[in-house]
């Protein structure tokens, strides 16, 4: 009688991206980025304008096809996936918008209540309590029925938070979460993008301008420059950098000013 | 010289991706309605907009438009002593053109124009985006459900278009111009039968498809914020109504085959 094979340990890596070349046009975004992400860690993603950060997240959510290269998600390579295929991988992940995204004509709680209605939960108790729940855990409890209009810009992106984190997603991707957000409201929802990862277990990828930001939710800092990695490495090891291009970047200098 | 043949070419290649992407919409449509599930909650909400909300819109074009080609007609057949016929005349053109086309258009303008602009602004504000993230293909939630509540309502609109219209024109016939009922009823039972308003409501229903089809794809391809968005309905409205058009001239001949006017 031959025994049960243990299950094969999952992959340390939840992300892995070979060569990732993504060109719009004429403008070549991103130019053979190699990295990978691991199960349950803090990234940040960081680089100046244009640099395809946002565009890094949309290609790993499979939200635009790449131009070359590979991505695998959990295992899976998700380029080859038809968009229908690709609703399955999608609901492993969270996807947290720059601006929110959440759909206009629904109130905050079925906003929220979206993801477990569309993966065929029926019944409404259970969804309103889980719903409830998650908007407490982001601060938001007492707002169910305000529609996406009435609520200020640190509220849309806690509601937008509850939303792709209510299914538990093994990984959730963050487009510049504190923009436009005042210090206190960006700081609140900085310690909650680490309190869900480290509560859940969740692996988080944060594309972010914000140094202060960096240091609370990452562990792993990667810096994208002119379409490639240029530094990927602790927040440590970012901040006590020599390179000129990092030390300017970090402390947000210029060239005029040097 | 090249340039010549660029300008020449473009717009043509233009229109075939153009209408690539509508049968690719076709097929995903069909698709959705089929093999995934159909969001009936939706279907419920879209049939109250689009069938109910369009009621007093398809009631007014039907009724002025039977009035004023009954008055008309009446106009040129009194001179000739033929008065009787208006009726008829009128009814055949309610059921076979002037129902199906008018309230094509009508629709057009008012439910066509608000699908584009609403779903364009979901596109160019990431919404489609985020349903996409959350795992739900945008034909299914923004496309199927409209396609079917609009099945559903077009051929209601239409016979009510129809009917509003023959209606109009019997009054204005019957009891303004004091042709006798007996009359009037007589050439309209010898000249028009259920036939012809299987015709208006079979155009009815192709152009509803159109109206769908063309103005989501508008809504879909969206970009570039406010601009893109109005720049979408525009060309949802000004498409769906010139689709409307020349696929009405191919349905007649095509129609004409299967339901002839009947002889008198």
């Amino acid at each position: 009688m031959s025994a049960t094979p243990p299950p094969a340990s999952p992959d340390p890596a939840f992300i892995r991206v070979k060569d990732l070349t993504k060109t719009i046009g004429e403008q070549h975004i991103l130019r053979g980025v190699t990295l990978e992400i691991a199960r349950g860690s803090g990234v940040a993603i960081i680089g100046g304008s244009g640099t395809g950060k946002s565009v890094f997240l949309k290609l790993v959510m499979g939200l635009i096809p790449a131009t070359a290269g590979s991505i695998e998600v959990d295992g899976v390579e998700i380029t080859k996936l038809s968009e229908r295929n690709l609703g399955q991988h999608r609901r492993k992940i969270g996807l947290l918008f720059q601006d929110g995204a959440l759909f206009d004509s629904l109130t905050v709680e079925e906003n929220v209540g979206f993801p477990l209605v569309e993966a065929g939960m029926r019944d409404k108790e259970k969804i309103r309590q889980k719903v409830k729940e998650t908007l407490e855990a982001v601060d938001l409890g007492e707002h169910l029925q305000k529609l996406p209009s009435s609520l200020s810009g640190g509220m849309r992106k806690r509601a937008a938070l509850a939303r792709a984190i209510i299914t538990n997603p093994q990984c959730v991707l963050y487009d510049e979460p504190t923009s436009g957000l005042d210090p206190v409201v960006a700081d609140s929802i900085d310690h909650l993008i680490r309190r869900t990862q480290r509560r859940r277990g969740i692996t988080s990828v944060v594309v972010t301008h914000d140094m202060k930001s960096l240091k609370t939710v990452a562990d792993q800092v990667i810096y994208l420059r002119e379409g490639l990695v240029y530094f990927s490495g602790t927040p440590e090891e970012l901040f006590s950098s020599k390179d000129d291009v990092i030390q300017q970047f970090v402390e947000g200098r210029s060239g005029e000013s040097s | 010289m090249t340039g010549f043949f660029q300008m020449l070419g473009r717009p043509v290649v233009e229109l075939i991706r153009h209408l690539g992407e509508l049968a690719q919409l076709v097929g995903e449509v069909a698709l959705s309605a089929t093999r995934h599930r159909v969001r009936w909650k939706l279907v419920i909400h879209h049939l109250v907009t689009i069938g109910f909300g369009s009621q007093l819109q398809v009631i007014v074009t039907g009724a002025f438009t039977g009035a004023v080609f009954a008055a008309q007609v009446y106009y040129k057949f009194n001179q000739l002593g033929f008065q009787s016929v208006v009726g008829g005349i009128v009814a055949l053109a309610m059921c076979r053109e002037l129902g199906p086309v008018l309230t094509g258009l009508m629709l057009t303008s008012r439910v066509g124009a608000a699908i584009a602009a609403e779903i364009g602004t979901m596109k160019v504000t990431e919404q489609v985006d985020a349903l996409r993230a959350l795992g739900v293909h945008p034909v299914d939630y923004l496309v199927t459900p409209r396609m079917i509540a609009m099945i559903a309502s077009m051929p209601i609109l239409i016979a009510e278009s129809i009917m509003f219209g023959m209606w109009a024109s019997k009054m204005i016939v019957v009891t303004l111009y004091k042709v006798p009922e007996a009359f009037y009823m007589d050439q309209l039972e010898k000249n028009t039968d259920l036939t012809d308003m299987a015709f208006g409501v079979t155009k009815g229903l192709v152009f509803g498809i159109l109206i769908v089809l063309i103005s989501c794809h508008q809504g879909l391809r969206a970009s570039q914020g406010a601009v893109g968005v109005g720049r979408g309905t525009t060309a949802a409205v000004v498409i769906s109504s010139l689709a409307i058009l020349v696929v009405n001239f191919f349905l007649t001949i095509a129609l004409n085959f299967i339901w002839p006017v009947a002889r008198v």
